[in-house]
């Protein structure tokens, strides 16, 4: 080989080790910026999600800037300590116990000497050192940039909007999709709905918007209870003329036109009224040559009115008493107010709602409430004692009793064995002891055998 | 200057092989301090011999100038001694009918001069055999006279005899190259001693070269090229001798000099002209580092109670000492770590 070419080996090896060696000082020098913008970063990851409505990918290139920065100053630390191609040619000679051979060979005082097949300046990586500050400074990262963190206070969140919406959002919806209703009448619901939910997140639970939220939905409750008493009360008079209209006297005949009307003009007279196909259909039925129409198509007429007063019956109908009506019988389980029994569960008369039947129970609240305390709020009242009056109490707690206390009576015998027995004589032992008998009897405790121990040691 | 080619020194790797097998023939089992003797004369140094008697010191010395064909002188040194006694007297002569001092050469008049227990010779006496190893001339009667070229000492002490010894005074132990301890033979070398001597008889030593060859051979040693980095190694290693300058100085009182830097770079290109190389290396200076500094440094009291020794600080101090000063990145992890 040639002196030129064995001295481009040995000089590209030294420039290989000298890299090696520069790279360990920078990443030396990167590991401790590196760790600490990991933690900064992670810190502010977290805080900036709280605060702002960042994304992954914009805390990425943040975090990706970050380590270019710390990245150029390690470097610029670093350079202070990087070694030489000249120095790491050194550095391999003394590796290689090649006794100075390059550094003089370098001055031209001898040969190059002919580069071995695997050279080596014995540099290894200390890989926990060069791996452990990065992986950290990676993981404090992904958990600012990933871990899951709520919102800020600075964000707007919605707070939950009232149930009273909820529940006349849900109607209006069910109404629409069963197409009973005009949609005249649910657009104007829902234009109000709307313009209560438009108001600030602040306002939906003041008095004022609650008491019209309340409103609105009495009024909901009331107009889907008169529509549906109209098309029941309509549907009664319908069958009673489509199915007895021949054998009823005349005057019965006009009642029952006559109602059929009254509940015709119910539903065209109320704000909510059943859909124009069907009112249409009411509206051309002429009540008095209604033996002569075609059965079928008055029983589908029937069944839709059936039906229509079924949906409004669902949606107001039986939400009728939440407010301070309810069935008597509804759970009430807390047995510090289960009162006097079942059937309490009903206003004083002065709760919402259309529930029947009587009781002394308070409601359940409710802005239309009216005034005072709702009584037995905080349980069963006790029992009012008027001054002056004694009355027996019955203590069963034992643990109180005092001296002289009289704590039982009973009748009892003792209990004395009456078998008879005679004279029995003293002296030997007539029994032997057996295999398994007790033989021998410990008459000390432990505590008085450890005592006597004691005192004979 | 003209660096030693690779011809030079193949040549006179050579002549020192052929010489340090002609000693190794004298003396049986001292392979070591043959080789470190050789190195010294190389390097032009005067060199301390410590041990007991009888282990062929003074073979070894008249080996060597029978080898190299030098005259040799042997001192045996004694409390009585007087300074001419070494140096040389002026003599009243009479020469033409005038009387004259004529100036008589004392046995410091020879290229090698075995100055035999020299320990036991008076300080005047020492001092004036030191400043002619410095000077390599004496001055008698204001009249100054050169030494034989070469002029190498070899002294030797005995390390337990020191009743009645004035032991040497550091700085003038610093005139020394080398301070070699000649240890007890093993039973196998006894043996050859055994079967290849007679009491009484001096072994047979062929003459390897004569004086202008060594001149040449000395000449060539300072040709050898000393790298800058080995440069750099010896200055710190004498540096870290030097108490509070490396961790294994504890318990050093006094460093090494200036001159022992010197001595170890002329000790290193010697031992790279024995190796046939026209470079010393970081090897060379390591492994001739205790012969040029054991008996260079000076030992705290404390550190002598607590039983270190100069060979335990050195070694651990050659230890301590990189052959670069460079540092590596804690990233990587060095062969030697």
């Amino acid at each position: 080989m040639k002196s030129s070419d064995a001295e481009g080996q040995w000089r590209k090896l030294a420039a290989r080790v000298s890299r090696v060696i520069n790279i360990g000082w920078w990443v030396e020098m990167l590991a401790a910026p590196v760790l600490l913008a990991g933690m900064l970063g992670g810190c502010a990851a977290l805080w900036l999600r709280h605060e702002l409505p960042l994304v992954a990918g914009q805390l990425g290139a943040a975090a990706a800037g970050l380590f270019l920065l710390a990245a150029a100053v390690a470097w610029v630390r670093a350079r202070r300590h990087f070694e030489s191609p000249g120095s790491s040619l050194v550095r391999l000679e003394a590796s290689m116990h090649l006794s100075n051979a390059l550094s003089a060979a370098a001055a031209g005082v001898c040969p190059w000497p002919e580069p071995p097949a695997h050279a080596s300046a014995g540099l290894t990586w200390r890989w926990p050192r060069l791996l452990v500050p990065p992986v950290a400074a990676l993981t404090l990262l992904a958990a600012g940039i990933f871990l899951p963190v709520s919102k800020g206070g600075n964000l707007p969140v919605a707070p939950p909007e009232p149930l009273a919406w909820r529940q006349i959002k849900a109607d209006i919806t069910q109404l629409d999709e069963d197409k009973t209703i005009d949609p005249a009448y649910l657009e104007e619901v829902s234009k109000k709905l709307e313009g209560l939910r438009a108001r600030q997140p602040e306002e939906w639970f003041s008095h004022a918007s609650l008491e019209a939220t309340d409103q609105l939905k009495q009024s909901h409750q009331a107009e889907a209870n008169r529509l549906e008493t109209e098309l029941q009360r309509g549907e009664r008079a319908l069958n009673s003329l489509q199915n007895q209209a021949k054998a009823m006297p005349e005057a019965e005949r006009a009642r029952l036109l006559n109602e059929f009307d009254q509940a015709l003009e119910g539903m065209r007279e109320g704000a909510m009224q059943p859909n124009k196909e069907l009112l249409q259909q009411l509206g051309n039925l002429d009540p008095a040559g209604i033996p002569q129409l075609n059965q079928e198509q008055l029983n589908q007429l029937r069944e839709n009115m059936r039906k229509a007063a079924g949906e409004l019956a669902k949606a107001g109908g039986d939400k009728a008493g939440q407010n301070g009506g309810g069935d008597p019988s509804e759970e009430w389980n807390d047995e510090l107010l289960a009162g006097d029994g079942k059937g309490e569960g009903q206003g004083q008369g002065q709760g919402e709602g259309q529930g029947e039947g009587q009781g002394n129970g308070p409601g359940q609240g409710g802005i239309g409430r009216g005034p005072g305390t709702s009584p037995n709020l905080l349980g069963k009242n006790s029992v009012d004692f008027a001054a002056g009056d004694a009355q027996a109490l019955q203590s069963q707690d034992l643990s109180r009793t005092l001296p002289g206390d009289l704590l039982e009576i009973q009748d009892g015998k003792h209990d004395v064995d009456q078998s008879a027995a005679g004279v029995r004589s003293g002296g030997l032992i007539s029994g032997s002891g057996s295999g398994g008998d007790e033989i021998w009897k410990e008459p000390l405790d432990p505590d008085e055998q450890n005592a006597v121990g004691r005192f004979f040691r | 200057m003209q660096y030693a080619t690779e011809t030079e020194v193949a040549a006179a790797g050579q002549h020192v092989r052929s010489l340090t097998k002609a000693l190794n023939g004298v003396l049986f089992g001292q392979e070591s301090l043959i080789d470190q003797v050789v190195i010294g004369i190389l390097a032009r140094g005067h060199i301390l011999l410590e041990g007991l008697p009888g282990l062929g010191k003074t073979e070894l010395v008249k080996g060597l100038s029978r080898s190299l064909q030098l005259d040799s002188k042997r001192v045996q040194f004694t409390p009585d001694l007087l300074p001419g006694d070494i140096t040389g007297n002026p003599v009243l002569q009479e020469i033409d009918g005038r009387r004259e001092f004529v100036f008589q050469p004392g046995p410091l008049f020879a290229n090698i001069v075995l100055a035999d227990e020299i320990n036991r010779a008076s300080p005047k006496t020492q001092s004036a055999l030191l400043e002619a190893m410095q000077e390599r001339r004496v001055t008698v009667l204001g009249k100054t006279h050169d030494l034989p070229r070469p002029f190498f000492v070899l002294a030797t002490q005995n390390p337990i005899e020191l009743e009645g010894t004035y032991p040497l005074p550091e700085a003038q132990l610093d005139r020394f190259l080398f301070k070699l301890e000649v240890t007890r033979n093993s039973v196998e070398t006894l043996e050859r001693i055994v079967n290849h001597r007679e009491l009484g008889t001096d072994p047979e030593v062929h003459p390897i070269m004569d004086q202008p060859a060594l001149e040449s051979l000395l000449e060539l040693v300072r040709r050898i090229y000393l790298p800058e980095v080995v440069a750099n190694y010896i200055a710190r290693v004498v540096d870290a001798t030097h108490p509070g300058q490396s961790a294994a100085s504890r318990g050093i009182r006094y460093g090494a000099s200036p001159r022992a830097a010197l001595s170890l770079a002329s000790a290193a290109k010697a031992r790279a002209l024995m190796h046939d190389r026209t470079h010393a290396s970081f090897e060379d200076v390591k492994a001739i580092a205790p012969a040029v500094l054991r008996h260079r440094i000076v030992l705290e009291y404390n550190a002598r109670i607590e039983g270190l020794g100069t060979a335990e600080i050195l070694t651990a101090l050659l230890d301590s000492v990189p052959f670069q000063a460079l540092n590596t990145p804690r990233t990587l992890k060095t062969a030697d770590a």
